[in-house]
């Protein structure tokens, strides 16, 4: 079973449960394939029990997807019929479906995090069509909601296109979700996935390549056996290091936390001033940031080791 | 001390570069920046913060340890390694300690890791630490550690990697700590049990090679040398021109060489239980025995393609030190072995009569044996021979899988061993084969028969 921290899935769960809840709340007309695209979709949220093998969760949902894809291309239009109804089905469980995937993705906090925006962007979608359900009697089932949502989509995709020709468009769709509740959640969930990443880790896939470059690969599991050993030796061994955690002088990776506010107050600030340049600001910081990294996380080989491994008391 | 900078003898400085960012990292960057895009799609001011709030968190953690570890280099350690044994025998505890001290401006997440060789067993303690490392600290890592296996090991260097706590960076500094090792084979240590209390009799065994000296049985008469003793003079015998002194036999000290064959084909068998270990294993008993006794007299001749290598005979404990350090570091060469070559270049070298024990697979025909042999008994030497039974050395597969080509293998190699010992049987040569219970016994046996003595089990 995979090893799922508590305080992780209290963190991050909130917010994907509610906008689950909020979204199939106003709706009702459920049909069988709704209702099984909506299961199948959620199943990532049982990954925990699946043990290694909970990646195969996720498969079904792709499938679903690919199935109401294709329908929309042959029927060159919203899908019609069952696929209609799995396509509801499909967007009422993603959600949990991210959820599945945030709370899998644990060790790798780069997916997780990638993961998690994903799942916000597409709540704010599934809000933003909830907000926009067409009237009559078809339009509070998971047809409907599906149809709300491809508008959504598309309202959007036509707001930016019309951007890029220079043209002023009416609204977009997605900018204009903002509900309180949400927004909390959402900045739990992230703050959760960020900070229950500050932990002591093992460097052993750098030691395992530094000590190969050395031609003296490591053995990172040592037999150990039982065994008496003389005064002297135990004397030897008792004098060794024990782990130390870091003093209050050290915040750990909260220096990044501490960047991370600075840089979005003063995003903020930009935005408020320039708005319209406040998008391109982010492009050319976040590739300025890249390049600096780039540059400077590589060190010449012969700066970390010294000309000869051996020791000195020969 | 402080790390060293000489140049590498015959090895271009490496001028690669290194990623400080870690696999993990560039993850997280490729992460938040995707999540930046799927934030400008949606143009939502709070995703958008979010967006740009969590890739500062990764930039800025990268960023942080990148100026943490700007320093980060061997130079600002002081690394000791504790000077412990330089020689240790095979199968003993022995403990190493590595004394290091961070002079830089920051402290780290630092995993410490001793790299020590695969043969060697853990047995207490460990060789990796993972730990804040604030600066000026010393840390101390210290283990036992068994080896398995003789020959030259290398202990160390020690790796300092120092990480971030997300495991975005990490950057390994290699620290010069590595110290050579000889691994001694371990008879070594053994107690050589009763047998050895009595080799300190000088009583004479039922195979001993007679030579001349200043033993008690009268052996001929010859004329005198100035440094003859004056008491051995036969008065009788001697005219006033030509005095006669009267030689004895020395029967009680005795002069072995151990013979090795390093033929590739004597390094059948598993790692650490090969046919030259096992031969390495029982030469060093009587090494050790001769060492206590202070009588008789070693050498090593080993041969593979011609004489490699020769330590005449002789005793004292450098001597047998000199001697178990090269039985420490015997290993393979390429290259037949030619009994018949082998006994000529040996008897060519020997002075005295000597037992010559003699550790060969024979796999090699040798068409001059049985010549060879006539001569090399005529000068007064005994060969003895200790024939490794091949396919006996591995242990029995655990698994179906193979098992069978196994046995085929080892039926043909012990019918070939059984042709070439009856072969040398019947020269008169005494052979004793051995399995993987290795070749002390038998050799505790031979040397009891030439010291006189009986082996108590």
């Amino acid at each position: 079973m995979t090893t799922l921290s508590p305080a992780r899935v209290l963190l991050v769960a909130p917010v994907f449960l509610y906008v689950a809840l909020v979204t199939f709340l106003p709706l009702n007309g459920f049909d069988w394939a709704s209702v099984v695209a909506a299961a199948l979709t959620s199943l990532p949220v049982l990954g925990p029990l699946a043990g290694r093998r909970a990646g195969i969760l996720t498969v079904p949902a792709f499938l679903l997807f690919l199935d109401v894809a294709l329908d929309a291309v042959i029927s060159n239009g919203f899908p019609t019929g069952v696929a209609a109804s799995v396509a509801g089905g499909l967007l009422l469980g993603t959600p949990l479906w991210f959820l599945g995937v945030v709370t899998l993705s644990e060790r790798e906090p780069g997916i997780s995090l990638l993961a998690a925006q994903i799942g916000l962007a597409q709540s704010t979608a599934l809000l933003a069509a909830r907000a926009t359900l067409p009237t009559g009697p078809m339009g509070h089932t998971p047809v409907g909601f599906a149809q709300a949502y491809v508008g959504a989509l598309t309202g959007q995709l036509d707001a930016l296109a019309q951007l890029i020709r220079g043209i002023a468009p009416t609204s977009f769709p997605l900018q204009t979700v903002v509900d309180p509740v949400f927004l909390v959640l959402a900045a739990s969930a992230l703050l959760g996935i960020v900070l229950l990443e500050l932990r002591s880790l093992s460097a052993e896939r750098t030691i395992r390549e530094a000590s190969e470059r050395v031609e003296k690969p490591w053995r990172p599991e040592g037999r150990h056996a039982p065994l008496a050993l003389p005064d002297q030796f135990e004397a030897v061994l008792k004098g060794r290091s024990a782990p130390e955690v870091p003093g209050r002088a050290y915040l750990g990776g909260l220096a990044g936390v501490g960047v991370a506010t600075l840089v979005a107050i003063g995003f903020e600030a930009f935005a408020a001033e320039a708005p319209a340049f406040a998008l391109v600001a982010v492009a050319i910081g976040a590739a300025v940031t890249l390049g600096l990294l780039i540059v400077l996380s590589a060190v010449r080989r012969d700066r970390l080791e010294p000309a000869h491994p051996s020791a000195q008391v020969l | 001390m402080s790390a060293r900078e000489t140049p590498r003898a015959g090895r271009p400085r490496a001028r690669a570069r290194v990623w400080t960012v870690t696999r993990r990292g560039w993850q997280a960057v490729g992460g938040t920046l995707a999540a930046l895009l799927v934030a400008v799609y949606t143009l939502n001011p709070f995703l958008l913060l979010f967006a740009v709030a969590a890739f500062g968190f990764v930039a800025g953690s990268i960023a942080d340890f990148l100026w943490r570890a700007r320093d980060l280099r061997p130079e600002r350690f002081d690394v000791q390694r504790q000077p412990g044994f330089r020689r240790v025998p095979c199968q003993t505890d022995s403990v190493s300690r590595v004394e290091a001290t961070w002079n830089g401006r920051f402290g780290f997440w630092a995993e410490v890791v001793d790299i020590v060789p695969d043969v060697f067993t853990i047995r207490s303690g460990s060789p990796r630490l993972l730990t804040w490392w604030a600066p000026q600290r010393t840390l101390v890592v210290a283990y036992a550690y068994r080896a398995e296996v003789r020959g030259a090991h290398l202990l160390g260097p020690t790796f300092v990697t120092a990480h971030d706590p997300l495991g975005f960076c990490a950057r390994s500094v290699l620290l010069p700590t590595a110290i050579p090792l000889t691994v001694l084979p371990e008879s070594v240590t053994l107690r050589p049990r009763p047998m050895g209390i009595a080799l300190f009799s000088g009583v004479p065994g039922s195979l001993p090679l007679r030579r001349p000296g200043t033993g008690s049985e009268f052996r001929s008469l010859r004329p005198y040398r100035t440094s003859d003793d004056i008491r051995h003079v036969a008065w009788k015998r001697s005219t006033p021109t030509q005095l006669m002194v009267r030689e004895f036999d020395l029967e009680n000290r005795q002069d072995l060489l151990v013979l090795l064959d390093l033929n590739p084909v004597m390094h059948a068998g598993p790692w650490g239980g090969n046919a030259v270990d096992h031969a390495v294993n029982a030469s060093t008993v009587v090494a050790a025995l001769i060492a206590r006794q202070a009588e008789d007299r070693i050498g090593l001749l080993s041969y593979t393609g011609g004489v490699f290598q020769y330590i005449p005979p002789s005793r004292g404990p450098r001597h047998l030190k000199y001697l178990l350090d090269n039985f420490a570091l015997v290993a393979a060469h390429e290259g037949p072995f030619d009994l018949g070559d082998a006994l000529k270049e040996t008897a060519r070298r020997l002075r005295t009569h000597t037992h010559v024990l003699l550790f060969s697979s024979l796999s090699e025909p040798s068409p001059e044996l049985r010549r060879q042999l006539a001569s090399f008994h005529s000068r007064g030497h005994r060969l003895y021979a200790f024939v490794p039974d091949i396919s006996e050395l591995y242990p029995p597969l655990r698994s179906e899988l193979g098992r069978g080509a196994l046995d085929w293998a080892g039926a043909e190699e012990h019918a070939r061993t059984v042709r070439a010992v009856d072969e040398l049987r019947r020269e008169g040569v005494p052979v004793f084969p051995y399995d993987r219970r290795g070749a002390r016994e038998q050799m505790l046996r031979v040397y009891g028969r030439i010291r006189g003595l009986q082996v108590v089990r």
